[in-house]
């Protein structure tokens, strides 16, 4: 497995240091344009975990004022 | 002889011995036209306009060893500090409350910057080397730090190509309103830019903010650790900002700190413009190849949008895309504007700033990534 992924990555995305050309400028565009989406969806991901949490511990704090309201008027 | 054939033949020789220095100054000029008559980046280009004239006037010896010029080249850029150092002023200046009600809009920051890589592609083409692609590709960044530090990074402020690589970073940053119009007027249809978008006010908790710089951060630290220096500045800054505990160094990083740092950045770039080192044909290939940069960028970004509304069921204004480049809020700016141009009641400026902002995050990750990938080449 970690073969056949070490041979993807060398021959698609690895290029050559030697003697760049124009198809590893390809090899680059692939490999950056992936790259940055790839961390732009974790980041995506990390912003909607925070965002529900947020909104559960907002909704959770609301709650319980809302309990403390309730008992205070009994 | 009379004395206008003298005057014309000292006028002649005067232009003879100095027209490289001549063409510097008008290059000086129209510089600071664009920033006093258009106000275009005028923090930049006012400084890089006045200095570029200074640096060439005859028998100037302001950017030679140990003149105020040189020196202010040597302790900011040579070694990176001014770009790094804006960078924290930036970061604290940068609200991403907008990309974090809808993050989703950070892939089209993630999108427009396609125009790095088919510069990149473009610039090989072209006959220049792996390095000298990368860093010229750059500048589709569209980000005047970034273009410093990943071309100093990757050939060296000593080079003929780093003074036109900034310079054409930070004139198209100024130039963006010129540059989208017409780019994003072709590639959409008006039925397109006509398509209103619903912006829903959410608050982002304080949690959010504070973790969010942190763990771009960490990430981008894993994926290009050479971009650590650019992006841990930025988000320095931002967490400086969010922090809520430190408002008044916010503030300095904000206002005083980015403003001395710019001055200084602005009229130390002119180092790199004396005419006998900018005036060269690769110059204009830099130039040119910035624009289509900028331009590829923008073309990215509106027809991911526009793949994007091949799927989603409510649909993106296309034009949005294109403010996924670094330039805030300018490209948010341009975009708002056309879109109510087409439709005075089509707001779309919150869309447009959280993508502009994506942009900046985006672009920082791009030049860590061409910098990690770069470093490696043989010198």
């Amino acid at each position: 497995m970690f073969e056949i992924v070490n041979v993807l990555k060398t021959g698609i995305f690895e290029p050559n240091k030697e003697n760049f050309a124009f198809i590893d400028s390809l090899k680059i565009m692939l490999r950056g344009m992936l790259t940055i989406f790839f961390v732009t969806a974790i980041l995506i991901a990390f912003v909607l975990i925070l965002n529900r949490y947020s909104k559960k511990k907002k909704e959770k704090e609301e709650r319980i004022q809302e309990k403390e309201m309730e008992n205070e008027s009994y | 002889m009379g004395f206008f054939e003298t005057i014309g033949e000292a006028a002649r020789t005067f232009i003879e011995g100095n027209w490289m220095n001549a063409i510097m100054w008008v290059i000086g000029g129209i510089l600071i036209y664009l920033a006093i008559k258009k106000e275009m980046e005028p923090t930049l280009l006012l400084p890089i306009g006045f200095g570029a004239i200074l640096v060439n006037l005859p028998g100037s010896t302001i950017a030679n060893d140990g003149q105020i010029i040189k020196l202010l080249y040597d302790i900011g850029i040579a070694n990176e500090f001014f770009p790094l150092v804006l960078f924290i002023g930036i970061g604290a200046m940068i609200d991403f409350g907008p990309v974090l009600t809808n993050p989703k809009l950070m892939l089209f920051g993630a999108a427009a910057q396609f125009g790095i890589f088919f510069t990149l592609s473009m610039a090989t083409l072209l006959g220049f080397t792996g390095l000298e692609a990368a860093s010229i590709s750059i500048i589709g960044a569209a980000d005047g730090p970034t273009s410093i530090v990943v071309a100093r990074e990757l050939l060296g402020s000593e080079s003929k190509l780093f003074g036109p690589i900034v310079v054409a970073a930070y004139s198209y940053m100024a130039l963006v309103p010129i540059i989208q119009r017409p780019v994003v007027k072709l590639i959409t249809t008006r039925k397109e830019r006509l398509i209103r978008m619903e912006y829903k006010q959410k608050d982002v908790s304080k949690t959010t903010r504070i973790l969010f710089p942190i763990i771009i951060t960490a990430i981008v630290g894993f994926v290009a650790p050479d971009g650590l220096p650019l992006i841990g500045c930025l988000m320095f800054g931002n967490l400086i900002r969010e922090c809520g505990v430190l408002n008044s160094i916010s503030e300095t990083a904000q206002k005083v700190l980015a403003n001395l740092i710019t001055i200084f950045l602005g009229i130390s770039i002119a180092a790199t413009m004396k005419a006998e080192a900018f005036l060269h044909p690769k110059t204009l290939l830099v130039l040119g190849l910035g624009l289509v940069a900028f331009i590829f960028d923008t073309v990215g970004g509106v027809f991911f949008a526009k793949f994007i509304n091949l799927f989603a069921k409510k649909k993106v204004n296309p034009m949005i895309g294109a403010c996924g480049i670094s330039a805030f809020p300018m490209s948010a700016r341009v975009i708002h504007k056309m879109g109510q141009e087409e439709d005075n009641q089509n707001f779309l400026l919150m869309h447009a700033i959280g993508a502009n902002v994506s942009g900046q995050i985006a672009s920082v990750v791009a030049g860590g990534l061409i910098l990690s990938i770069f470093m490696q080449f043989p010198r």
